[in-house]
């Protein structure tokens, strides 16, 4: 059983430290003494991969006990706070602070279930005011607060 | 005297009403994000990052600093009443504490905490007034090789003393020096990494990548699980600890401030550290020894002082080197980079207000806490019934905005949120999130004095280990990665380090 943490983690690493290599050697290499931008990238890039091989290997080795593997992935919550992410992000422009926020708190407490109507109705109020105070009046930020 | 002069300058800053104000909001964000558990100073710091933009640097940085030691108070009171450590560097005192609170004794330790906190925080800051200066005096005489030595040294010391292997230690903090090279490379205008997308040109914000990693991934990994908090309340009665308390918690305050102070200077090794090593020494050679671990008082007083002084102490390297020794202190750092400040020996001698005013904030923030603490404890007991569904959305809101408005960019509010999922893949994982920024804010500053000391030798790179201070700091540094690689070592830390990344 291979599914375990460092052996997979192991193999991310390795990917990524090839991957940069791969990308730095479209840099400038230079010489010792007169650095390139592509000299000292590379370097890394060999270290994540040597560092990332060892946990690989590491994590080959060792039985693969049952709390070695990854845990499950819970997509509720995942989903819900990108999607209150994403949502923020696409209403800050034109709809302004208010609308934004709002959006954030109600699409993130869906990640679970609990929790009343009401309570989330307050979390939304306290939380809009407070975004105003502290970003708006407090910080002076040129912040677009509502559509209008 | 030199040092009067500055401690004069020291409080003509600090006690401005500005940055009182930001004292005071610093260390009461502290106390409260030191109660609530699931949010630490690390979290709060890089949420509030934003937010600083605004502020003069001294202020920025006398806010950040008082929420990092003001957790280290609040993290004492959870701990003590409902046996739940409020911050990792609180984990021991849950053994005694707890039990004095059940024994009713909840009032004087919960007073021999703040005292203690109190005692530490002032000696660890006259430690950071007296031995800072002499320190970067020192490190004037530093060139390319010595900075590249040190830097390395210090991401080797945070990456092997992290939690969990130090192979994944490295691997975050070469991966935090590879986030670091995204961006226009300063010495030949070559862009780096950016694939062609405008917005990478500039580099990837600091605080961003904080944000995500910490907040956002943070938040995902704890609405997995479900929400079981009861709290049992104890009550507290009669704050005032007796004459015998006292004298019984002097020695061990001082020891576990002793003790704290040395941990705090080291890189990697932070206050969490320090509390346990600090209760140990207690244990071996304290009176108390035995009654350790039975509600003796001097098991809250040890590893009190030492987390406070390590709090204070960690300041030292990061504001006169140049090298935060934690993740906390890295980002510390870049609230400074963020003001243009260039961290290393330079700081003191050229913002001399900043550092002076630091230190003498720490100060009135120390006192500030005992106050906060001791007479408002029945307030913050009441924050332990917000339930964690309140709390993220609160969190989510204030890093959505401040990273908004750091450059009314939507494209870094979507990049926090990617951080947040590749932070969650690495707690996933279980690769400690603390060396990535340290890596981040150190990558600039290896590259630059590891090209620079390879044109002074003229390629050479022997010239690592022929100058003296240079190959002293080589040999500190080879000599950590054997000491990791020792199988009782491994054992040792296994049990002992919990959580150093604050």
């Amino acid at each position: 059983m291979l599914l375990n943490r460092n052996f997979l983690g192991g193999l991310l690493f390795i990917a990524l430290g090839l991957a940069t290599i791969a990308v730095a050697r479209g840099y400038p290499m230079g010489s010792a003494m007169r650095m390139g931008p592509g000299y000292f990238p590379q370097m890394i890039g060999a270290g994540i991969a040597i560092l990332g091989l060892a946990l690989a290997v590491q994590g080959a080795l060792a039985h693969a006990a049952a709390e070695e593997r990854v845990a499950g992935i819970a997509f509720r919550p995942i989903t819900a706070v990108m999607a209150a992410i994403a949502a923020f992000a696409w209403l800050i422009e034109g709809w302004g602070l208010l609308a934004a926020v709002t959006a954030l708190i109600v699409l993130a407490r869906l990640s679970r279930s609990e929790g009343s109507t009401l309570e989330l109705l307050l979390s939304v109020l306290a939380l809009n005011a407070i975004a105003m105070l502290v970003f708006v009046t407090g910080l002076n930020m040129t912040l677009r607060v509502g559509p209008w | 005297m030199d040092l009067f002069a500055n401690l004069a300058l020291g409080f003509g800053v600090a006690f401005s009403l500005d940055n009182l104000l930001y004292c005071l909001v610093g260390v009461t964000l502290g106390t409260m994000i030191g109660i609530l558990p699931g949010i630490g100073p690390i979290v709060t710091i890089s949420v509030l990052l934003p937010l600083t933009y605004g502020l003069t640097p001294a202020g920025a940085l006398i806010m950040l600093a008082g929420i990092y030691y003001g957790a280290q108070y609040g993290g004492s009171t959870t701990a003590i009443l409902v046996n739940m450590p409020g911050e990792a560097s609180s984990v021991v005192t849950c053994i005694d504490g707890y039990r004095m609170a059940r024994q009713g004794r909840a009032g004087p330790a919960l007073a021999i905490a703040a005292i203690g906190s109190l005692v530490a925080g002032v000696i660890g800051t006259l430690l950071l007034a007296i031995l800072g200066p002499q320190l970067a005096e020192f490190a004037l005489s530093f060139s390319a090789p010595e900075y590249f030595a040190l830097a390395l040294m210090a991401m080797v010391g945070a990456s092997a003393l992290v939690r969990g292997s130090a192979i994944k230690g490295g691997l975050m903090a070469l991966t935090g020096i590879l986030i670091g090279l995204v961006g226009i490379d300063v010495s030949s205008g070559v862009p780096r990494f950016t694939f062609g997308f405008q917005p990478l040109m500039e580099g990837i914000d600091f605080a961003i990548v904080a944000m995500g990693l910490f907040a956002i991934a943070e938040i995902l990994s704890l609405l997995e699980k479900a929400e079981g908090r009861s709290v049992t309340e104890i009550e507290v009665k009669g704050v005032m600890p007796s004459g015998a308390d006292l004298r019984a918690s002097t020695a061990p305050i001082l020891r576990g401030t002793a003790v704290g102070s040395f941990f705090g200077v080291l890189p990697g090794a932070g206050a969490a550290t320090s509390a346990f090593a600090a209760y140990m020494l207690e244990k071996r050679f304290g009176r108390a020894g035995e009654r350790l671990g039975t509600g003796a008082i001097e098991g809250v007083a040890a590893p009190e002082s030492a987390n406070n002084a390590a709090a204070q102490t960690a300041f030292i390297p990061t504001l006169t080197l140049g090298v935060p020794g934690s993740g906390t202190m890295a980002l510390m750092m870049g609230a400074m980079m963020i003001h243009g400040i260039q961290p290393g020996p330079q700081v003191m001698s050229r913002y001399p207000e900043l550092f002076w005013g630091l230190a003498v904030s720490m100060l009135v923030g120390n006192v500030m806490l005992v106050v906060l603490n001791l007479p408002l404890i029945r307030f913050w007991v009441m924050l332990l019934r917000v339930p964690y569904r309140v709390l993220y959305p609160a969190i989510l809101v204030f890093s959505c905005v401040g990273i908004y408005s750091l450059n009314r960019s939507v494209v870094d509010v979507g990049l926090a949120a990617m951080f947040g999922l590749v932070g969650y893949a690495f707690i996933k994982l279980e690769f400690e999130p603390a060396p990535l920024v340290l890596g981040l804010v150190l990558g600039p500053m290896l590259e630059e004095n590891f090209r620079r000391a390879l044109v002074i030798s003229h390629g050479d790179p022997t010239i690592l280990f022929t100058r003296p201070i240079s190959a002293a700091f080589m040999a500190l540094t080879a000599l950590m990665l054997v000491v990791m690689l020792l199988p009782a070592v491994q054992r040792g830390k296994r049990a002992a380090i919990q959580d150093d990344a604050t």
